[in-house]
């Protein structure tokens, strides 16, 4: 009865939970299945157990692209949100046109293809020719090869992701200080902060819960880094990660050996493994999140 | 305790004028409220006295030192905003230790400040909460208390009753005399509230289009407004007022008609103008009523259109002849019941002014 008279809620929902079930539910049943199972895709599957999971976490090229990983979110998290407060700032000072122009120009990159980012920026970085060793050269500094230095690589793909990324961070964090009322800086004007004061004592404390967001989406987005350093370097599965692998990462090893070495119950295992380092991430931030308070 | 002068001031943004030579002195420990509509220009001249505003042109002195060009945290003022302005993320006695923190005060000279103004304010068992677990008017005090410990020369207040409610706004308002009364610091008051303006202030500054219309201690406006303008803003009700036309002048009186319609009678006023034919009559709701009879009395045919009740008063609003609106203040009948009844004007609370809306005062 009780059935017959939610039938129609029931139907309602049904094409979602239909989309859902194949392509969201059944992919990660599936996965999780192969990460038990050695299989190349054209042969029938062979369990192994954990083993996938263990040859992963003791492979070398894991142990290096953790290692890269960890080092790019150390630096690109931080930097790319100080460099988009700053353009944040910047753009919220200026009224009317020019605050439209420079929030459009900053923003440019957060809608470029990244495989147009990834081209301008090789050819930004190109030895001789590029446009970076030109300015070295006008101050007589030697040409390097940033894109092929195992000291200078891991930098570069820093550079041109906090370029990609700040356009975005920057529309969020100055959403935030458009919320912030005019009045509290005229108080601290008149209990005699400084600009910088005000930054310090008004604008961070008061933009906490957009830095949070900020900073969480950042890391997430750093933890599943794969196109860019993909596109700097070989951008094929026979060759990817660069020299000595100074651009290896983790989600670029998986598909290496999902699509490269059609091993793809390892390429599940590595996946879970992926998915279960975000979560935990991410729950440790919510858990170090300072208790937010009552605007 | 300081002197504010303000000499010559003008401001406009853009085309707009917003103040046009504003001139006015006000004296050491004065509690003065300016007072007006909205876009009147009074909250722009309380910023330009707290520096948030830049002067267009004219002089401002405090304690006879120019201003114009000093930063705000060094004018000696301090200001309550209407929305309180208060940190949200810092607690009570952070927001109103934070002025004294960034001067680099002591901890011990900042803690001592800070309970001696909650406790001016009654607030030191609110001083650890933040601004999201306090009352409307707990964080006004909050606000106030801000104010306070940075023992400005001038506090400002920029409308900072407006988002209580009517009870609490009638307590903190007494709650802000005694305070003057304590402190004897000049105070800056901004309302669009002639009741609040009334009862705060000790010289009463009413502005419109960005001009001073009139200043002068609240009842001193109230009876004798200089112009239209002033006459209709002070007092609730609002003054009633009355086109008419002078049919003959004499050196004590003059003869009046058109009033309401057909009504027409003659005034003691000594030295009308014979030239000024075109007039308006002005007269407060207490100064007209429904008892006919006394000498100095006229009346005029009226229709009751509602009443308002309010208990120990009726405001009776009827329509006259000419279709003016008459409110009558009825203190005597509880209920003034409906439709056609006789006004009594009392010609003694008859005020005149001419047709730009200036008063014509009778000459001694």
């Amino acid at each position: 009865m009780i059935a017959k008279k939610h039938m129609p809620h029931y139907m309602m929902v049904l094409p979602f939970m239909l989309l859902f079930a194949v392509f969201f539910l059944y992919p990660i049943a599936s996965g999780f299945f192969y990460s038990f199972h050695d299989w190349n895709a054209t042969t029938t599957t062979r369990f192994v157990g954990l083993d996938n999971y263990t040859r992963i976490i003791g492979s070398r090229d894991f142990k290096k692209a953790m290692w890269n990983l960890a080092t790019y979110i150390v630096i690109t998290v931080p930097l790319g949100i100080l460099v988009a407060f700053c353009l944040a700032l910047l753009v919220d000072s200026f009224k009317g046109t020019w605050s439209n122009i420079f929030r459009s120009a900053f923003f440019m990159p957060v809608v470029l293809p990244a495989f147009l980012a990834a081209t301008v920026w090789r050819w930004i970085y190109t030895p001789n020719f590029g446009l970076l060793n030109m300015v070295l050269g006008w101050f007589g500094l030697p040409s390097l090869n940033f894109l092929n230095d195992t000291g200078s690589m891991l930098y570069a793909l820093i550079a041109v992701d906090v370029w990609v990324s700040a356009g975005f961070n920057m529309v969020i964090i100055l959403a935030g200080l458009k919320n912030i009322p005019t009045d509290v800086y005229e108080a601290a004007r008149l209990d005699g902060a400084s600009p910088l004061q005000q930054v310090r004592y008004v604008t961070v404390p008061m933009l906490y819960p957009v830095l949070f967001f900020v900073t969480t989406y950042g890391v997430i987005s750093a933890l599943q880094v794969f196109d860019v350093p993909w596109l700097l370097t070989g951008s094929s599965f026979a060759s990817y990660g660069g020299r000595s692998n100074a651009l290896m990462f983790p989600v670029m090893d998986m598909m290496g050996r999902g699509f490269g070495s059609l091993k793809f119950g390892q390429a599940s295992a590595y996946g879970f493994i992926l998915t279960a380092i975000i979560v935990l991430f991410t729950a440790a931030m919510f858990v170090f999140r300072k208790k937010g308070y009552d605007q | 305790m300081a002197q504010l002068e303000i000499v010559n001031v003008s401001k406009s943004f853009g085309k707009t004028d917003v103040l046009r030579n504003v001139n006015l002195d006000i004296s050491s420990g004065e509690f003065v409220v300016f007072v007006g509509p909205s876009g009147c220009g009074k909250s722009t001249l309380l910023r330009m006295i707290s520096g948030l505003e830049e002067i267009g042109s004219g002089h401002m002195r405090l304690d006879g030192k120019a201003m114009n060009s000093v930063d705000p945290a060094r004018r000696g003022v301090a200001m309550v905003f209407q929305s309180y302005a208060l940190y949200p993320h810092m607690t009570a006695f952070e927001n109103m230790a934070f002025s004294l923190k960034i001067a680099k005060q002591s901890k011990g000279v900042i803690r001592e400040k800070v309970e001696k103004a909650a406790n001016i304010l009654r607030l030191e068992h609110l001083l650890e909460r933040r601004p999201g677990e306090l009352s409307g008017g707990q964080k006004q005090r909050v606000a106030i208390g801000r104010a306070i410990v940075r023992e400005p020369k001038v506090f400002l207040f920029d409308e900072p009753l407006s988002n209580l409610d009517t009870e609490l706004r009638v307590q903190m308002r007494a709650e802000l005399i005694q305070l003057h009364a304590k402190l004897k610091t000049t105070m800056i008051y901004v309302t669009h509230d002639q009741v609040e303006a009334m009862t705060l202030a000790d010289k009463m500054v009413v502005m419109n289009g960005g001009v001073i219309q009139q200043c002068g201690r609240p009842l001193d406006l109230y009876d004798d407004p200089d112009n239209e303008f002033v006459a209709g803003f002070v007092g609730s009700p609002r003054m009633n007022f009355m086109k008419a036309e002078v049919i003959s002048t004499s050196k004590d009186s003059i003869v009046i008609g058109g009033v309401g319609g057909e009504g027409r009678f003659e005034i003691p006023f000594t030295g009308f103008d014979p030239a000024i034919r075109k007039i308006k009559l002005g007269i407060r709701t207490e100064h007209v009523g429904f008892v006919n009879g006394q000498p100095e009395q006229v009346s005029l045919p009226a229709k009751v259109a509602f009443v308002e009740e309010l208990g120990d008063v009726s405001h009776i609003h009827t329509d006259l002849a000419s279709g003016e609106r008459l409110v009558i203040r009825s203190t005597g009948q509880r209920y003034a019941g409906s439709g056609d009844c006789t006004a009594v004007l009392d010609t003694k609370g008859l005020m005149i002014f001419d047709e730009a809306g200036q008063r014509i005062r009778p000459t001694r």
